[in-house]
């Protein structure tokens, strides 16, 4: 048995024990380590960034990850190089034979020209004599009958002549569009190795730029000192200024009142309770009074339940969207599929380029995200405090009000990594309280609303058919 | 230093002491932000002390806008209290540096701030963020003990705010209870079923004889109140 055998040669067995030896990849570590990714320093579009920042242990864990898989990356398209310039090279070999095939057959039809040439000549110089001759034997009266012969005779070999200079010129001219065929062909071929030489360069080129993550010299550290200094200048000594603080109403006025008063435009309000609790009902009935009473225009952004669904469950209990006369809109996850299909990206990055799209064209106050569990899911990558602010900022940015609804319990809300609760400007806490053996309520609270004095005591609340009422618990807390 | 919380500078034997590095720790919705806002205010507004208000998530904007509802939005104040966003320059450092360059940065910024301006009081909002930024990992604890000597040894009195609910804040988790001068935790506290209370109390201040229980805190026309609680 030879060492490189796979197979026992008595038994036909594989050897699995001994594989055969694999050809290695060129040594491309090196290569990496020079350079692997860079990004850039200012702050990307949050849509986008968002999407790409983690805690620290795990982005560095994370980083090294990418590096290998980079490296890898890279080590297989040095291969393909490779190999496309091998086959260039073997294309380029096999472009010469062709042209001096081509030059050898250039020489060829020149030789076959002349000998043409050569035997035309032959051919008028046996003519001329045949001519003589018969002049010669003119002259001679008996040879009257030879005269005829050999005037049939160089008559035939005219024709002769006539039909062998047809034939060697149609022999011509099918070898010339040969040529030119065979030389358009090359021509195209030129171009398409061409495309492939340019293409591997310019993949390659942005890597080759690419920096380390490195510790910063003492120089840089100044220089980001002293930019922090310049960028952070104007926020001295400015007076305070009063953005004008417009408060929403959500024109119900013991919700204004537990609110302190409506949400300040702009918020990012949480709605967090368990299911059954009414966060829906209630976001909805919010944006709902909005657009009816004060003709605020809204969307209701829906991953969950269908918007056919919603809207009929909400009709049910007085809220048509009728009313709004066009003010709010209902989206689910079905109308954002069709509206971006084909588009590239993950869920999330569409979705948020969809509001803001939506936004763009229609205005609105009012946003409603529901839910914040579902929306976390859609994301394709980890999920993190980052990712949440820069959610809050991109809502901040479209200068929307945002209800954001969430089902976790709140205890444990206070304790995600994801601090929604502190990025937040305001939490409004739901809950079903049991009592006794049969009663169960709902109850609500504002636990926190940044900028209102919002009464942070526990209100009970139940929906009349038309209408949210609220009020302070009857509830004798001494049992 | 005076905190300005009715009555409960007395509780802490008439205040913080200078130099100490404090921790304020509750939920979200206790207050904590306006809290340590309002002792920069007042003291800018009794004392005309300098003092710098460092944000690290929630956006300038939004703090003043949260303030000015609040009513503590005097003009004259704008001399002394200032408020600085990292936000932006925390996002656009973080992406590029090694572990620790945010840190450094950080520091000697504070540092050519306190040639600059000399400000006695210094906010950082929020502690968690300060630390998810600074990217501090495994020797936490040793990280945080430079940073809290660093802060003395600038000479400014530190009001740090951290997410850590109170009941937890002395699990083996969380380290910067130990290493703090002084611990002031917010909290709503649920009253039978129904009602519920902010509170206030002292939970750690060094070299005071401070009284540790729970004062409901109030709040009225820019001012914060501590009271003694009555229940039942």
């Amino acid at each position: 048995m030879k060492p490189d055998d796979n197979q026992c040669f008595r038994c036909g067995e594989s050897l699995q024990d001994n594989p055969p030896p694999v050809p290695k990849g060129p040594e491309l570590a090196h290569l990496v380590t020079e350079r692997p990714e860079v990004r850039p320093m200012a702050s990307r579009e949050v849509a986008h960034e968002a999407s790409e920042r983690r805690s620290p242990v795990k982005a560095a864990r994370e980083q090294d990850r990418h590096l290998e898989r980079k490296e890898h990356e890279l080590a297989e398209k040095e291969k393909a190089i490779v190999a496309s310039v091998e086959q260039l090279e073997d294309d380029t070999r096999s472009l010469e034979d062709a042209i001096k095939r081509f030059d050898r057959d250039d020489e060829e039809m020149r030789e076959r020209e002349n000998i043409l040439k050569q035997r035309e000549l032959q051919l008028e110089s046996l003519a001329n004599k045949l001519e003589e001759a018969i002049s010669q034997l003119e002259t001679k009266p008996d040879a009257a009958g030879d005269i005829e012969r050999l005037k049939q005779l160089s008559e035939d070999y005219s024709t002769r002549i006539g039909e062998e200079r047809k034939r060697q010129k149609a022999q011509l001219d099918r070898d010339i569009e040969e040529r030119l065929e065979r030389l358009k062909n090359l021509q195209a071929f030129m171009a398409a190795a061409a495309a492939v030489s340019v293409t591997p360069r310019e993949v390659e080129e942005p890597e080759a730029v690419q920096e380390e993550r490195r510790e910063l010299t003492e120089e840089e550290v100044a220089q980001a000192v002293a930019q922090l200094g310049k960028e952070l200048e104007g926020q001295f000594g400015t007076p305070l200024q009063h953005p004008e603080t417009a408060v929403i109403s959500t024109k119900d006025e013991r919700l204004d009142f537990i609110l302190g008063g409506g949400i300040p435009v702009g918020h990012v309000v949480i709605v967090n309770g368990p299911a059954g609790t009414m966060k829906s009902t209630l976001s909805y009935y919010i944006l709902h009074r909005a657009a009816v009473k004060s003709a605020k225009r809204s969307m209701y952004f829906s991953l969950e339940q269908k918007r056919d669904s919603l809207i009929r469950q909400m009709e049910r209990i007085g809220m048509s969207l009728k009313d709004t006369a066009g003010g709010m809109v209902v989206v689910d996850m079905v109308d954002l599929r069709k509206a971006t299909a084909n588009e590239p990206g993950d869920w999330r990055a569409i979705m948020m380029r969809y509001v803001r799209n939506v936004h763009a064209q229609m205005p609105f106050d009012f946003f409603v995200l529901d839910s914040l569990e579902s929306f976390k899911s859609m994301a394709q990558f980890e999920f993190t405090r980052e990712s949440m602010k820069d959610l809050f900022d991109w809502f901040k940015e479209l200068k929307i009000t945002v209800l954001v609804i969430t089902e976790k319990p709140i205890d444990i809300l206070y304790q995600s990594v994801q601090g929604e609760t502190y990025l937040a400007d305001g939490v409004v806490e739901m809950q079903m309280k049991e009592f006794d053996d049969a009663k169960v309520y709902r109850w609500l609270r504002c636990v926190k609303m940044r900028g209102m004095q919002n009464d942070p005591r526990y209100y009970a609340f139940y929906h009349t058919g038309t209408e949210f009422k609220f009020s302070l618990p009857l509830v004798d807390s001494g049992k | 230093m005076r905190t300005y919380i009715q009555n409960f500078d007395e509780s802490l034997q008439g205040g913080i002491p200078k130099g100490h590095v404090v921790l304020i720790t509750g939920t979200p919705g206790t207050m904590k932000s306006s809290v340590s806002y309002s002792v920069l205010y007042q003291n800018a507004l009794q004392n005309k002390t300098k003092s710098v208000y460092m944000t690290l998530e929630q956006s300038r904007e939004n703090l003043l806008q949260q303030m000015h509802c609040m009513g503590m939005d005097k003009e004259e104040v704008k001399e002394y209290v200032h408020i600085l966003d990292l936000g932006l320059i925390r996002k656009s450092l973080t992406q590029l540096s090694a572990k620790g360059t945010w840190l450094q940065v950080f520091k000697m910024y504070a540092e050519s701030l306190k040639h600059s301006l000399n400000y006695e009081l210094l906010v950082v909002d929020s502690m968690d963020v300060l630390e998810m930024a600074a990217q501090m990992g495994e020797n936490r604890r040793t990280e945080l003990f430079f940073l809290f000597e660093w802060l003395r040894n600038l000479g400014i009195t530190t009001f740090l705010l951290s997410e850590t609910a109170p009941e937890k804040m002395f699990e083996n988790k969380y380290d910067e209870g130990y290493l703090a001068d002084g611990v002031i935790t917010l909290k709503l506290h649920e009253l039978g079923e129904t009602d519920i209370q902010r509170r206030i109390r002292a939970v750690k201040m060094r070299s005071t004889n401070h009284k540790t229980g729970y004062f409901s805190l109030l709040f009225n026309d820019g001012v914060f109140r501590a009271t003694q609680v009555i229940t039942e």
